[in-house]
């Protein structure tokens, strides 16, 4: 009688410790892999308007973006950015023009149609993202996660022609990491280098010299 | 049994609140009168611009709390940063008072800032760094239980400068600077019971004093 209590106390033992061993190796697995899909929201800039007419197009390679880390050194992040870079380009790009025209077409694929719905006088938009760096807490030995971006804006006519071409580059970094979890203070600082990149394009749009002698010559 | 639960209680409760120490000093340079006039109001922004270090937005949210009250009503930093973008991020904040005047020039961004009534924007440059660290503590989890073991310490130092530009006259009204530094402990017997300095917190509670102090005209 006494054998067979012990033997099921140590069996009560037993599966206690393999589940809390089981628990302990789905966090260190979980501890492993960080995924994420940024979100974000951006303020209108307030900027004066181009007088101009403009549409923007998104490449399914903008829309689908998902940045994988392969580097073995480092600890394995997937970032899908598609759907922030297109909320943040359909809330930036309609504030930099006094006309803005809600149509994706692609002036590289379609330049009749372009043409022929807009006229002359139109802007095709169409903005690639280059390249997305980030860096950890554990690589920095700071608190905050930091992230990179570099762009390819380019700027077409309604004829399908390439008006302008140039690269802008963005930073940010997290706020405050404190009490947030690795995606939340990763998005945050994703969120910050959007916010940049605004910036700077609110700001620069109408100085691209290709742009600006356009815009002369289209006022006047 | 009961009065020895009690005790142990009160013990840990008593060394909970104790507070480790954290010495604050605080400079003030006053160029003029700096008093909220009727309907005007006040913005507390933090410097971001340098690579190494930015000023902590919860120490931004501190200062604001600290000032408002009153007849003294404070624009939050994210409402003000978010209605003025993106001439006050980052990499487009005036970093000296006569910039104002850029500002002056371009018509939508004067007006939304008189729109706010701001008369006073407060930049606050500086930030809260770990100076130094000691001690380790162990934990251990087992199947009848677990708990902590050790003795852990760190010192902190915070460095803060406040400046008080006048919006509408351009000109620097006046400068705080607040130097905090203090040591917290962690010692652990089965549970780790912290002892923090709040040297931020101390810090915060300096510059917003001395603000609000300014800004009532009270001296």
């Amino acid at each position: 009688m006494a054998k067979l209590q012990h033997l099921q106390l140590t069996k009560k033992r037993l599966r206690r410790f393999c589940i809390g061993l089981g628990l302990a190796l789905l966090s260190l697995i979980h501890g492993c892999s960080n995924s994420l899909i940024a979100t974000g929201s951006f303020p209108t800039p307030l900027v004066q308007p181009l007088n101009a007419s403009a549409s923007a197009f998104y490449s399914e390679e903008l829309r689908s973006h998902h940045y994988i880390e392969e580097h073995k050194d480092r600890r394995k992040w997937e970032i899908a950015t598609g759907n922030i870079q297109v909320q943040f380009f359909d809330t930036l790009l309609p504030s930099l023009f006094k006309q803005w025209q809600q149509a994706a077409i692609d002036p590289l694929a379609d330049p009749t149609t372009l043409q022929h719905q807009f006229g002359d006088k139109h802007l095709v938009i169409r903005p690639a993202l280059n390249d997305f760096q980030y860096s950890l807490p554990r690589e920095t030995r700071s608190k905050v996660f930091e992230v990179w971006l570099k762009y390819n804006m380019q700027v077409y006519k309604s004829d399908g022609e390439l008006l302008a071409d140039w690269i802008v580059t963005a930073y940010g970094k997290t706020p405050s990491a404190f009490l947030k979890s690795d995606e939340a203070a990763m998005n945050a600082a994703i969120q910050v280098a959007f916010r940049d990149l605004g910036a700077n394009l609110s700001i620069n749009f109408s100085e691209i010299p290709e742009l600006k002698q356009w815009l002369e010559l289209n006022d006047a | 049994m009961r009065n020895a639960i009690a005790r142990n209680i009160s013990s840990l409760t008593c060394l909970l609140l104790l507070n480790a120490c954290a010495s604050v000093t605080i400079d003030e340079y006053q160029a003029a009168d700096a008093t909220l006039q009727g309907q005007e109001t006040v913005v507390v922004l933090g410097r971001r611009h340098s690579p190494d270090y930015e000023t902590e937005p919860d120490l931004i949210s501190c200062v604001s709390k600290m000032i408002s009250g009153g007849n003294i009503q404070v624009i939050g930093e994210q409402e003000f940063v978010d209605q003025l973008y993106p001439w006050f991020e980052p990499r487009m904040a005036p970093m000296r008072v006569n910039r104002l005047s850029l500002y002056k020039a371009k018509p939508q961004v004067d007006e939304k800032i008189q729109s706010m009534n701001i008369r006073y924007m407060v930049w606050v440059d500086g930030n809260t760094r770990t100076t130094s660290k000691s001690g380790s503590i162990g934990c251990a989890v087992g199947v009848g239980g677990g708990g902590c073991f050790g003795f852990g310490s760190w010192h902190e130092k915070s460095d803060y400068e406040a400046s008080i530009w006048d919006y509408k006259n351009h000109k620097l009204m006046g400068k705080i600077s607040a130097d905090a530094e203090g040591t917290s402990y962690m010692p652990a017997v089965v549970v780790p019971v912290p002892l923090l300095a709040r040297v931020q917190s101390n810090a915060c509670k300096g510059l917003g004093k001395q603000l609000r102090q300014i800004f009532s005209g009270r001296e």
